[in-house]
């Protein structure tokens, strides 16, 4: 096997993705960078190194998928953007909207396609509703603004309501058509949204327990290749699964790297929304003598997400939503409500209304 | 290094095969064998081993450089790049060096990604520079450029360029991160080859890097302990021979103790604290979730540097827009 040795000048081995044990034989026997593996095959690999010919193999597959890389000139430089492609394309990111105006104004349209968002709320707070909702929306047509697409909802403790889905849905068909009469120019309605149409573009999938759930978010590469209309993604409750059965501190922080690795590769890879629920958790801080309510599974995991809205309701049932992570935004905290048509605006009149009888 | 042929005339096929079954593949096994028994075990010629030992020893071996030259060298190689905030620069001893690691740890919405935004906006104000900006997530935000550009450039034309000059990858694991590095190392070291925009590159910023990390850990601990300094190395190298500054964000990990004693510190634990020639720890009173809102200081905490006196902090606001510094060093 010929490599072209100038172009792979000495790169170290250990920055291949090889197996751990058949790089510590390598390493063993000095060869440690890719020129050294020039004119060699793998029965002399096999003989020097005591790696087994089939091993010998696949190590000298991955290094000259390498070297065929680096052929092609700095790939993955040549595709680098700017950050004034980036400004230019910024202006054309989709929006998938909560039909509650000020949270949608908030995240400069609603949830943006190609980036991880974070609900996360005591129990009680919405998140599910949100989830609901967005799987709904997401199939609102392009001629009054939606994106059309279709949703994948990984549903782990059993919130995926039909009946409430079929409200929301019901609600935001009657809202769509009522859209597009106002902007239609006959009076007539232009956009064919039906209740069916909705529930047909939701793929529910249930799992239960921690390693149904990497099974599915590692399988969902596949599924969103085969399908390219998916343009949601949602899993509901993301925490509650890594908070019990787990014990293993070490293998949850590998779980979830790698779960959030799959996921931003995911929403980048394919352009989807990811919109992701949490639990709330404690954290005490002894030397300011109270608790705070933070977001639960690790310190590691709040670093995952773009955008993160924090759900939460006050004594008075008065339920609000804070921005709490979003690059170039200022935290804000805003009114929403719930009610049977879904998420929508927090109107003043209601309070009133609402006064004991 | 391995033996291998065409290394030396003498090294041929039938001799290399010798010293395999005899259990010597590497330069390092061979130069520390002796060679009369050797040659009287395998029987080679003693003298056709001796020139073997000549060109391993050459080809491995280091030159020694003045201390001159590399004086001369930094002079005219060295430059110090601002973060964009005088709070920040003065704590820094002048801002980030070139040649150098800087770190900046702290927990999620604590600044980091706004002051890696800043570094950037304000290295390609000057000159032709232009910055690497590597993250695994997408928090990379033109506004945050936008924003601190036009307080100080009004001219649409400039922010062009500049924004220009700021590129974006995105990696989702740590074999990415290492091909992107050594792309941009080969790319730099063939002059005139170099595409312009990346010729004078002065910056590269690489953020959430425990991300991209985590995934790879197994179980085994020096495998671990292996891929964090060989990053480390490389990250170093690359600083060194191409004269950039790398800026590094990581998390705290740990408890909150009693009084002040926070047991809070950088990810990635002891091996990875050697890395990093600077380390800045931010903190900020956020409101997590309570009732009041998050406060917009930020205290910023130097605990590793081979400039400034350490421990040391400064505070600084954190706005939208350029920074708004109020400079209070204690």
């Amino acid at each position: 096997m010929e490599y072209p040795c100038e172009i792979s000048y000495g790169k170290a081995i250990t920055t291949l993705p090889l197996n751990p044990t058949g790089l510590g034989k390598l390493l063993c026997a000095g060869l440690n960078t890719v020129p050294c593996f020039a004119s060699l095959n793998q029965s002399i690999l096999n003989l020097g190194t005591g790696i087994s010919v089939k091993e010998a193999e696949q190590i000298l597959k991955i290094l000259c998928q390498d070297v065929k890389l680096s052929f092609h000139k700095f790939e993955q430089l040549s595709n680098i953007k700017s950050a004034m492609d980036l400004h230019l394309e910024e202006q054309k990111v989709e929006h998938i909207v909560t039909f509650c105006e000020a949270l949608d104004s908030m995240l400069d349209g609603g949830i943006p396609l190609g980036e991880v968002t974070e609900f996360c709320g005591a129990p009680g707070t919405g998140k599910s509703q949100f989830c609901l909702q967005l799987a709904v929306n997401a199939c609102i047509p392009k001629c009054i603004g939606g994106v059309e697409g279709e949703t994948v909802y990984i549903d782990t403790e059993g919130s995926f309501i039909i009946d409430r889905l079929v409200d929301i849905a019901r609600s935001a068909v009657a809202h769509c058509h009522q859209v597009s009469v106002t902007q239609g120019r006959h009076g007539q309605s232009q956009c064919d949204l039906t209740m069916e149409k909705i529930l047909e573009s939701i793929h529910c999938l249930y799992c239960n327990g921690y390693k149904e759930l990497m099974a599915i978010i590692l399988l969902l590469q596949k599924i969103l290749s085969q399908n390219q209309k998916i343009k949601l993604v949602v899993v509901d409750n993301l925490a509650s699964l890594f908070r019990q059965n787990l014990n293993d501190m070490n293998l949850r922080r590998l779980l979830l790297a790698t779960l959030a690795k799959t996921l931003l590769k995911i929403a980048a890879d394919f352009n989807v929304a990811v919109v992701l629920t949490n639990q709330m958790t404690t954290k005490i801080i002894p030397r300011e003598g109270n608790s705070h309510l933070i977001p639960a599974i690790g310190d590691t995991w709040a670093h995952v997400q773009t955008n993160k809205v924090v759900l939460s309701v006050d004594c008075h049932g008065d339920r609000s939503a804070l921005l709490y992570k979003a690059s170039n935004k200022k935290e804000t905290r805003l009114p929403f409500e719930i009610n049977n048509d879904g998420i929508r605006d927090f109107i003043h009149s209601y309070t009133q209304v609402r006064q004991p009888p | 290094m391995a033996l291998r042929l065409g290394m030396c005339k003498a090294l041929t096929v039938e001799v290399l095969t010798k010293l395999h079954t005899a259990g010597i593949v590497s330069a390092a096994e061979f130069v520390s064998r002796d060679l009369e028994s050797l040659s009287k075990e395998l029987h080679i010629p003693y003298k056709d081993l001796c020139s073997i030992q000549r060109v391993s020893l050459a080809e491995n071996s280091a030159y020694p450089v003045s201390a001159l030259a590399l004086y001369q060298n930094a002079l005219s190689s060295l430059a110090i790049l601002s973060t964009g905030s005088d709070v920040l620069d003065q704590l820094l001893d002048g801002g980030l060096y070139t040649g150098e690691v800087t770190e900046l740890a702290g927990d999620t919405v604590s600044g980091k990604t706004r002051i890696c935004h800043w570094c950037a906006a304000s290295t390609v104000k000057e000159g032709c520079n232009s910055v690497l900006y590597i993250d695994i997530c997408k928090s990379f935000t033109v506004g945050i450029l936008m924003d601190t550009m036009s307080e100080e450039a009004p001219d649409p034309q400039v922010i062009q360029s500049r924004l220009s000059r700021v590129k974006f990858l995105q990696v989702f694991d740590l074999f990415q991160l290492f091909s992107a590095l050594e792309e941009v190392e080969l790319c730099l070291s063939q002059q005139e080859q170099t595409p312009s925009d990346w010729k004078s590159l002065k910056l590269v910023v690489i953020e959430n890097l425990p991300l991209l990390i985590y995934p790879n850990m197994t179980s085994s601990a020096p495998y671990n302990q292996g891929t964090l300094s060989r990053l480390g190395i490389k990250l170093k190298q690359l600083a060194d021979s191409l004269s950039i500054a790398i800026l590094v964000t990581n998390h705290l990990v740990g408890f909150y103790g009693q009084d002040k004693s926070d047991q809070r510190k950088a990810a990635l634990g002891k091996v990875w604290s050697q890395v990093p020639h600077t380390r800045v720890i931010l903190n900020r009173r956020s409101c997590g979730l309570s009732n009041f809102p998050s406060s917009s200081e930020v205290e910023a905490k130097l605990v590793k540097s081979g400039r400034q006196q350490t421990p040391c902090s400064a505070t600084f606001c954190l706005s939208n827009g350029g920074p708004v510094c109020q400079t209070s060093k204690t």
